[in-house]
């Protein structure tokens, strides 16, 4: 089990990089930032404390500064140069207690407080110590100082506690202004870094836009490779792609040409046994006949077969784009030197820039055989056409001879039934160019031609898939 | 007529030099590409019968290089393989026909004879001078519409010089064309074939059909013909 099946992360499977890396980052930037955010509102208040144990401190050292030793107790006097000491409810009070606690002085500022709402100070006493706390009395919050000190009075020593208390709404007040701001950057911090995230993330992957691009148009048969610029990271990709590309295409040849060197090596003893057939004595007569029978069967099956295995083979193929009036045109070239004197007149009306997305050999062998039995049954023309309409390539190859009977109409098109039961005629070139054409996905319509003759209609998909 | 075989497999190409020359062909027969190369720019053949798979030399490289070396003698492929590449490839490099194997031999004569006569430059399987038919699919000659008895060495002078009517053909070049390599050659047999055509087409030698041109050799009267032929070996192109 991986690490990110234990933990069971949804992101994982999500098929988008850029969504995985939002999500990452929206997952990611709550807790950083919230992090953040915490970490400096603690410091923040930290040094707000801080301040107020130091203000704290100078005002015990004050009230400490003005205090004397009167006869019974200590004696302070009436006005003291803190003015908030004597002004009533200000926030800040003093007072101090003796060895058993009972105030011995409270300053101005208390006098609206009833004296047991003071803070009970429990802490042990302990000369020359101050001790700083928050506590909660009279309906507020409190930061308290308070320092232990011996005072000599009349002539024995007696132990005093200064305290002073200072109310903490104006630090809250100043801490939830902070607070209020440091919230509106840590928002507007989120919603920049998405944004950069996001921009980062759509330019970071721009390579991988375009290899995706690219590869459609190996697909589509436009390129034979991926040949764009990459960057570094992602160019072992691309390299090994490009390999593989060369590779299946190599490999395609290969098959082909095994297959090619097969029908060649099983074709040749047929070729000996019908040529010494045909020349043995007369002996033999009645079973020559059933012999050459036989050996047709046999050629024709090597060709069905292997056909199809061709056609298994580069079914999945990545394709190249071929051209089809340059194809068409040698094609046709071949055809006038085959049938050289019937003076045919070939007409092809295809663009120039007609493509065909699929291996430029399969074209050849579906058009070939048609081009051929049309050269050879047309009298006089022979009118070859072709037209991508809606997603398919149409080729038609017309001619003006007798026509196509429907017996064989109907054993070229029985699909199953051709090549083994094909015994002559158009019947079996023909078979080969559906056999092809099925293993494209493409289907074949015989009908009769507008020049007299019969017309094939070759119908393929125009992007190449089957 | 004289013809060049080139097939690498030895069964085949001993069929087919056996077929052809019961059919009187003169027949050279080569078993590489290499071999086949010498042969075919080395003589001037009436046909050449190439098969494309062949060791040394491929077929569709032996043509190539024959054409470019002048021959433009009609060239016939045999293919096993039997896709349109290498049929296109071999037609684009010189080939003027192909056979995919296996064939029958009387496709292979019927390709052969058409070929040849195309070469000619006649269109039609009978060639007509006259009052004299020459009727290359039948192998046999008519005068006046009655067949005349001829043997095949008379026919295939005829014929021979039939196709290259209107052109001095030696006695040597007929020789070369006529017989297996290893005939022996005697000027006086040709004299003697001359002599009995003449007498058997043109017993009045009012038709002046094969007139002898001094230390040239021999000429078929092409003003005779009724469909104009060409000079030979200009088809093979077209």
């Amino acid at each position: 089990m991986s690490f990110a099946q234990r933990l069971s992360l949804p992101t994982l499977s999500v098929s988008s990089l850029t969504t995985r890396l939002f999500i990452a980052s929206v997952v990611l930037l709550p807790f950083l930032l919230g992090f953040s955010a915490t970490m400096l509102d603690y410091a923040f208040k930290l040094s707000l404390e801080t301040a107020e144990r130091d203000a704290l401190r100078s005002q015990v050292y004050l009230l400490l500064g003005v205090a004397e030793p009167g006869s019974k107790t200590l004696e302070m006097p009436p006005a003291l140069t803190e003015p908030r000491f004597g002004e009533l409810n200000s926030g800040l009070y003093g007072w101090i207690v003796d060895g058993n606690n009972n105030v011995v002085w409270q300053s101005r500022s208390t006098d609206l407080i009833p004296a047991d709402y003071f803070p009970e100070l429990t802490a042990p006493f302990e000369a020359g110590v101050r001790d700083f706390f928050s506590s909660q009395f009279n309906a507020d919050d409190f930061y308290l100082m308070t320092y232990d000190t011996i005072w000599p009075i009349a002539g024995e020593d007696a132990r005093f506690r200064f305290a002073v208390a200072h109310s903490q709404s104006d630090l809250k007040a100043i801490l939830a202004a902070y607070r209020e701001r440091l919230l509106m950057w840590v928002v507007g911090l989120a919603v920049l870094l998405i944004l950069v995230q996001t921009l980062i993330a759509r330019w970071g992957l721009q390579p991988l836009r375009r290899l995706a691009r690219d590869l459609e148009l190996v697909e589509a048969g436009r390129s034979q490779s991926l040949s764009g610029q990459y960057p570094a990271d992602i160019r072992p990709v691309t390299e090994n792609l490009n390999k593989v590309l060369r590779a299946e295409h190599a490999q395609r040849e290969r098959y082909r040409n095994t297959l090619g060197d097969l029908a060649h090596s099983l074709k040749t003893p047929l070729s000996v046994v019908r040529g010494q057939l045909e020349m043995a004595d007369s002996n033999h007569q009645d079973i020559m006949p059933v012999v050459d029978d036989q050996i047709s069967r046999m050629s024709m099956i090597i060709d069905h077969q292997l056909r199809r295995a061709s056609a298994q083979v580069t079914q999945n193929a990545v394709y190249a784009r071929v051209m089809v009036r340059p194809l068409i045109e040698r094609l046709t070239g071949a055809m006038q030197k085959v049938y050289g004197d019937k003076a045919l007149q070939i007409d092809i009306k295809i663009a120039a820039d007609l493509p065909f997305s699929g291996d430029e050999a399969d074209l050849m062998e579906m058009t070939g055989n048609l081009i051929e039995n049309a050269c050879k049954y047309g009298k006089s023309r022979v009118m070859i056409s072709a037209s991508i309409t809606d997603d398919d390539l149409n080729i038609l190859i017309e001619d003006d001879g007798p026509g196509v009977s429907e017996t064989i109409k109907s054993t070229i098109l029985t699909r199953g039934a051709r090549a083994d039961t094909a015994t002559s005629g158009q019947g079996i070139g023909l078979s080969v160019a559906v056999d092809i054409l099925s293993s494209y996905g493409g289907s074949l319509q015989i009908s009769r031609s507008e020049l007299g003759g019969a017309s094939f209609n070759l119908s393929l998909p125009a992007h190449g898939d089957s | 007529m004289r013809l060049l075989v080139v097939e690498d497999e030895a069964a085949i190409r001993s069929q087919l030099a056996e077929f052809l020359g019961g059919l009187g062909f003169a027949v050279d027969v080569a078993a590489d590409g290499r071999e086949g190369l010498y042969f075919a720019k080395e003589y001037d053949y009436d046909l050449a019968i190439v098969d494309i798979g062949l060791p040394e030399i491929d077929g569709i490289e032996m043509i190539t290089q024959a054409r470019s070396a002048g021959k433009s003698y009609p060239v016939l492929i045999l293919t096993a393989r039997g896709n349109w590449q290498d049929k296109v490839k071999g037609l684009e490099a010189g080939a003027d026909d192909y056979l995919v194997k296996p064939f029958h031999n009387e496709e292979l004569r019927a390709r052969v004879n058409a070929l040849i006569r195309r070469a000619s430059g006649h269109s039609k399987p009978q060639l007509e001078f006259g009052p004299v038919t020459i009727d290359t699919a039948a192998k046999q000659v008519l005068l006046n519409g009655t067949e005349v008895e001829l043997t095949s060495y008379e026919y295939n002078t005829v014929e021979y010089l039939a196709h290259h009517a209107g052109e001095a053909i030696s006695k040597t070049v007929l020789t070369e064309h006529l017989y297996q390599q290893d005939f022996e050659r005697d000027s006086n047999v040709i004299e003697v074939f001359i002599g009995r055509l003449r007498k058997k087409l043109d017993p009045k030698g009012e038709l002046q059909l094969i007139t002898t041109i001094r230390g040239r050799g021999y000429r078929f009267n092409a003003q005779l013909a009724t469909e104009p032929a060409n000079s030979a070996n200009t088809d093979s192109a077209s």
